[in-house]
């Protein structure tokens, strides 16, 4: 609508409302003086009719003047009411008129005083025109009378010849007066007027505007209708429409072809007769039931029916029913679909379901099959290739070897990520959910690879920034293999430089934590149109990249999908030349690291009696081979009905400690045999471990329950089962026989990894700068330590409250809290708890004073920076207790011979390398000096601290300290260090006392050893 | 446009030109007074109207059937209130000589009389009007009480006119303030014989 000048239209409004009202004033006044013009004639008759002289009479002027003057007056104002209704002349005529009419009445009458009162009641008549001038006009005829009077004869005026003045502003005061008060009428009445046409205005607005909003929702209502309409004829779908008695009211054209009814036929029928028996029966009642209480049982509600056509035949249809209330009318409307095809479909549809189903089923035993059969030669490849390597080879041979093991490794490698992919696409991978270490499962992936690495000359390293919670639920099988594949793509494709892996925290919830895991390399770097592809299955950066590095290319297909199932997701940054960084997120449960509880092992298993049970005879032997090799008792069984026979042999005698069971074996298999074990209680004490070769989700469960004590998947590493059978062995097992068994921690891969990682010493790096963090966490696990990271002091102290650390290494210069008084504020809480715990200062500062500053800081040594590999392994093999690194399968062996030694053998080699070097017999004169001298050093502790003498007891705890350091019983040094630092605190106690209860025992073991190797 | 105003104009002016002749006429006569006589300045001793002894008097002639003398009438009755029975009203009834018996009526008459203190005096063939020497309807002459004449004229403004006037003004100063002062007024009203009876 355009916008509206409302002044104008009220202006106008207003204009023809007062033309209206000075017509209507016009009419009035042309009646009104006709009126006095008659009353005027007959006022003149009746009271002058007759002029007299004597006897004779005339008729008098006044009669005259009435008959004559009178229409004179009126005629010309009511012309012009009839000619120029509403003209400004017409009205003043009107008032010059009106006046003159009264002045003449005036006359007739004598002058009576009540008809002066016609000229007040003229003017108030003449207000009805509400246009003041007419009232001057009115006012002006009267002053003219009166002032052509006062001239020609003012007694006719004011009664005397010469009246006071004050009698003319009388006279023209009232005039005024009512004049006043008349305009004042007239000009309230003119903007009332004007106000009422404004509302006019406004509300003929409204009103205009309300009747085009009524014919555009009139056009809309009939364009809505004919469209209804339209789709109601044209609808593929039938409509039908009936009212409360079923009666149909409307039948669509699509409905007609539905059923075969014309409309003609159906409309005013009841709809039942769409309806087979027993719908038909039934319909009536659905819909009485439902106008009476409201209960639904279709309105509303789509739903399958069975209709029925003109012919009798039946059809198939989707219905769907709704209430329609028009004011107090109520109608139903049915949208019905013929749905035999829809049907016929569904039908074809399950049955190619069963179909597909019954071949995944057929596909997923195949697989399973397969993944069986290949395992099991593949392990009897490598477990064999490692046997093999662990015997006396020459180089050519060895070579021979490592490449059978290598070529094995990769092909199982392929295998496992087809088989991978292949339960992907199936949908058929599920996740485990376990408890783990997180930390663990990073350190696992790098060291892993950390051969391959070193072998191209490149720097790896891994980073678990502090703020990641360690002790987490999922699955860390999946999540190892994911950072391997990254890691591994990481090495291929980078020629130099360094690969390094970082965890942080991502986001966190009070159960959940995501965690970001960074895989950054030095490599060939990957363009951005390669980059799209690469996390689809079957494609590499490009097709050289197969040919020139190998690969299926199914690596990064299945680590998305894991990441995918792990609620996260994966993606890459990289620039060609430069390096790439693939980056993946997880979503992982958080648990306490009471819940990771660490699993003890058992440090000799020679003498142990072990059956093997494996229907294959390579498995077997390898087993068999591994197991004699470590000093056990070995015996066999092809299966499981054998092995048991030979259990219930061996109980009357010497029973077997534990049993190696394979999973997949002929008539029974690796559970039920586990299960019929467990089921004699005279089997309680065996342990059991499995081993599989198809690891299927809810297996490792399973075996939980059953009562198994380590679940392993093949090819298994001779180290790892070492490992198992050493944490089997050292946990404990319930013999009751009538207990059921508790489900207890089961041992996996997984679990021996951790406890793996659990056993090697711990390093504590206090440092501010990422790269030197880097640096030396990257030096120490390549000495086999296990490290954890603090980024200032007082993060240092935190953390050793809650790790019994073996070590520090303490930067000095640090924001926050630097390592002098980290330090001091570490030997202040030790001090109560009479420990004492290495702390190595790192800094850059090589001055004297220095390594002064730090020893009166509690510090224990010193090394500058940068620090070098070989001076850290020094300083660590100064101060730590004993070799952090893990025996292999072959030094685990050689290991049972004589492990656990309290003298660092390494030590001893050096000083007997030393030795050869120079003189002959120095070790031997060394360790002879050794053991002459302690025992007096040790008296002199003894004396000292039941003296309470302080200065006696640091001094002879120096001197042992600094010779069973130097001869390598390292645990005797420690334990002096600990008592030297007690003895600097002064606090010499109950603590020292069993401190040096220790000392005893320990310099027991250190003799011993030390005279076994004068011996040998 | 403008012939339709030019129209207007000049029948406007007509109608003004027509007005102002005929209310003009009409004033004329109106304000036209009669024979003003050459009335006695002393009571006439022949007189046959009787007088109160030490009270003025006044006396007015009238025409039976002169529409002026409504208005007389009215204005002798203002000052019969004003002046309170201090004076004497007199209203002579003149028929003219030739007048048949009751020519007069009654109309007159009892207007007259309603005017508290009025004594009405039918005078036949004009005797006492000619004795007074006035003859024109509404004259009103005021003599004192030693029965000189004080006042000589009409009291209405104009002819068959009410309202103030000079004469009535006189007569009600005269009789209420003992004014010394003599007035004459013009007379408005019919002349009560067909040949004059008197000259001025």
């Amino acid at each position: 609508m355009p916008p509206v000048d409302f002044d104008k239209r009220a202006a106008v409004l207003y204009e023809q409302d007062r033309q209206a009202i000075l017509r209507r004033t016009d009419r009035l006044f042309a009646g009104l003086m006709l009126v006095e013009m008659l009353a005027g004639m007959a006022a003149a008759l009746w009271l002058t009719p007759l002029s007299w002289r004597g006897l004779s009479s005339t008729t008098h002027p006044h009669v005259w003047a009435a008959l004559l003057l009178g229409p004179v007056i009126v005629g010309f104002p009511i012309a012009l009411i009839g000619l120029r209704p509403g003209a400004v002349l017409t009205r003043h005529a009107v008032a010059v008129g009106q006046m003159l009419m009264g002045g003449m009445l005036i006359q007739f009458t004598g002058g009576r005083i009540e008809t002066h009162f016609i000229v007040f009641g003229a003017l108030a008549f003449l207000a009805f025109y509400r246009d003041w001038p007419v009232l001057i006009t009115a006012s002006l005829v009267v002053a003219a009378d009166h002032l052509v009077r006062g001239f020609v004869w003012p007694e006719s005026v004011f009664g005397v010849l010469t009246a006071p003045i004050w009698r003319s502003f009388e006279h023209a005061g009232w005039v005024v007066f009512i004049d006043i008060f008349l305009i004042t009428a007239c000009l309230q009445g003119v903007r009332e007027m004007m106000a009422t046409a404004g509302r006019q205005a406004r509300l003929e607005t409204v009103n205009e505007s309300i009747e085009q909003e009524v014919q555009a929702r009139t056009a809309e209502l009939k364009a809505s209708e004919a469209r209804a309409r339209s789709i109601l004829d044209t609808a593929v779908d039938g409509i039908i429409m009936i009212d409360t008695a079923g009666s149909v009211e409307w039948f669509n054209p699509a409905a007609e072809r539905m059923f075969g009814y014309a409309a003609e036929e159906v409309i005013g029928r009841s709809v039942n007769m769409l309806m087979p028996t027993p719908y038909r029966e039934e319909h009536d009642g659905y819909l009485h039931r439902y106008l009476e209480s409201g209960a639904r049982r279709l309105v509303g509600i789509r739903r399958e029916f069975l209709g029925r056509r003109k012919d009798g035949s039946t059809l198939p249809v989707d219905i769907g029913i709704g209430e329609v209330r028009e004011g107090s009318r109520t109608s139903f409307t049915a949208v019905v679909r013929d749905i035999t095809l829809r049907k016929q479909a569904e039908e074809d549809l399950r049955a190619a379901k069963e179909a597909a189903e019954e071949a995944t089923k057929i596909k997923s035993n195949f697989l399973a099959t397969m993944s069986h059969e290949i395992r099991t030669p593949m392990n009897g490849v490598i477990g064999m290739t490692g046997l093999l390597l662990d015997t006396k080879l020459d180089e050519e041979q060895r070579k021979y070897a490592e490449t059978v093991r290598s070529s094995g490794q990769a092909l199982l490698t392929l295998i496992n990520d087809i088989l991978d992919f292949s339960k992907i696409e199936a949908g058929k991978l599920q996740l485990e959910v376990i408890n783990f270490d997180l930390r663990t499962a990073v350190e696992e992936a790098v060291e892993l690879l950390a051969e391959r690495a070193f072998t191209k000359k490149l720097e790896i390293a891994s980073l678990v920034h502090h703020d990641v919670p360690l002790a987490v639920r999922g699955d860390p099988g999946r999540l190892r293999q994911i950072l391997i594949n990254l890691i591994g793509n990481a090495i291929k494709f980078t020629s130099s430089g360094e690969v390094i892996v970082r965890a942080r925290q991502e986001t966190r919830t009070a159960n959940d934590v995501v965690v970001r895991f960074e895989v950054t390399d030095t490599g060939l770097g990957i363009s951005g149109d390669s980059q799209a592809k690469l996390f689809q299955p079957f494609s590499q950066a490009d097709s050289s990249t197969t040919r020139k590095f190998g690969g299926t290319g199914l690596g990064l297909a299945i680590s998305r999908q894991l990441v995918e199932l792990m609620g996260g997701q994966i993606g890459v940054t990289s620039e060609p030349a430069r390096g790439s960084t693939f980056w993946f997120t997880v979503r992982l449960e958080k648990v306490s690291e009471e819940a990771l509880e660490a699993c003890g092992r058992r440090d000799d298993l020679r003498g142990l009696r072990i059956l093997v049970v494996d229907d294959n005879e390579t498995n077997r032997q390898i087993v068999h081979a591994q197991i004699a090799a470590w000093g056990m008792s070995c015996d066999a069984a092809d299966s499981g009905v054998s092995a048991l026979a030979v259990l219930r042999a061996a109980s009357g005698g010497r029973p077997f400690d534990l049993a190696v069971l394979d999973m997949q074996m002929p008539g029974m298999d690796g559970m039920e045999l586990a299960r019929t074990i467990r089921a004699d209680a005279r089997f309680a004490s065996l342990r059991l471990v499995m081993m599989t070769s198809v690891g299927i989700r809810g297996h490792a469960e399973v075996a939980r329950i059953v009562g198994i004590d380590a679940y392993l998947t093949k090819p298994v590493r001779q180290s790892q089962l070492y490992d198992c059978l050493r944490t089997v062995m050292g946990s404990p097992r319930h013999v009751e026989p009538a207990a059921k068994p508790e489900p207890s921690r089961l041992v996996t891969a997984h679990v021996l990894k951790e406890a793996e990682a659990r056993s090697r010493t711990r390093i504590l790096v206090v440092e501010d700068n990422e790269v030197n963090q880097m640096v030396t966490v990257r030096m120490l696990e390549k000495l086999g330590y296990r490290c954890d990271v603090a980024a200032n002091g007082l993060e240092a102290v935190e953390a050793q409250t809650r790790v019994p650390y073996d070590a520090l290494l303490m930067d000095c210069q640090m924001p926050e809290m630097d390592g002098y008084e980290a330090s001091r504020a570490i030997r202040e809480k030790e001090a109560l708890f009479g420990v004492h715990t290495p702390i190595i200062a790192m800094t850059a500062n090589a001055m004297q004073g220095d390594r002064a500053k730090c020893l009166a800081a509690g510090m224990d040594d010193y090394i500058s920076k940068p620090v070098r590999h070989p001076d850290l392994e020094a300083i660590l093999v100064r101060w730590l207790p004993q070799s952090p690194r893990t025996p292999t399968a072959g030094e685990a062996a050689a290991t049972l011979a004589g492990t656990f030694s309290p003298i660092d053998t390494s030590v001893l080699d050096n000083l007997r390398e030393e030795g050869a070097k120079g003189a002959t017999g120095f070790l031997a004169d060394l360790i002879g000096q050794f053991l002459r001298r302690a025992p007096d050093w040790i008296d002199k502790l003894r004396v000292a601290v039941t003296q309470v003498d302080a200065d006696a007891l640091r001094m002879a705890a120096h001197n042992l300290k600094g010779s069973s350091g130097t001869i390598g019983a390292n645990n005797l040094a420690s334990i002096c260090a600990s008592l030297e630092t007690q003895a600097r605190a002064g606090s010499i106690g109950q603590v020292a006392g069993e401190m040096l209860s220790r000392l005893d025992d320990e310099f027991a073991r250190v003799r011993e050893a030390l005279e076994s190797e004068l011996d040998s | 446009m403008n012939g339709r105003r030019l129209l207007a104009g000049v029948f406007t002016a007509l109608w003004a030109a027509a007005l102002a002749t005929g209310f003009g006429l009409m004033i004329e006569f109106d304000l036209t007074p009669g024979d003003a006589g050459n009335p006695a300045e002393v009571w006439p001793a022949d007189s046959g109207i009787e007088r109160v002894a030490g009270r003025p008097d006044l006396l007015m002639i009238l025409h039976p059937h002169c529409p002026c003398s409504r208005s007389s009438l009215a204005e002798l009755e203002k000052i019969a209130a004003r002046t309170r029975g201090r004076l004497g009203l007199l209203v002579l009834l003149v028929s003219p000589p030739g007048a048949a018996t009751g020519w007069a009526g009654d109309e007159a008459r009892l207007r007259s009389k309603s005017i508290p203190g009025v004594t009405v005096v039918d005078d036949v063939d004009g005797v006492e009007a000619r004795r007074f020497n006035i003859a024109t309807s509404g004259h009103t002459l005021l003599y004192d009480a030693a029965g000189s004449l004080r006042f000589s004229g009409g009291i209405t403004p104009s002819r068959g006119h009410q309202g103030d006037n000079a004469g009535s003004l006189s007569i009600v100063s005269f009789v209420n303030d003992a004014t010394p002062a003599r007035l004459t007024t013009p007379v408005f009203g019919c002349p009560v014989e067909a040949r004059p009876a008197c000259r001025r």
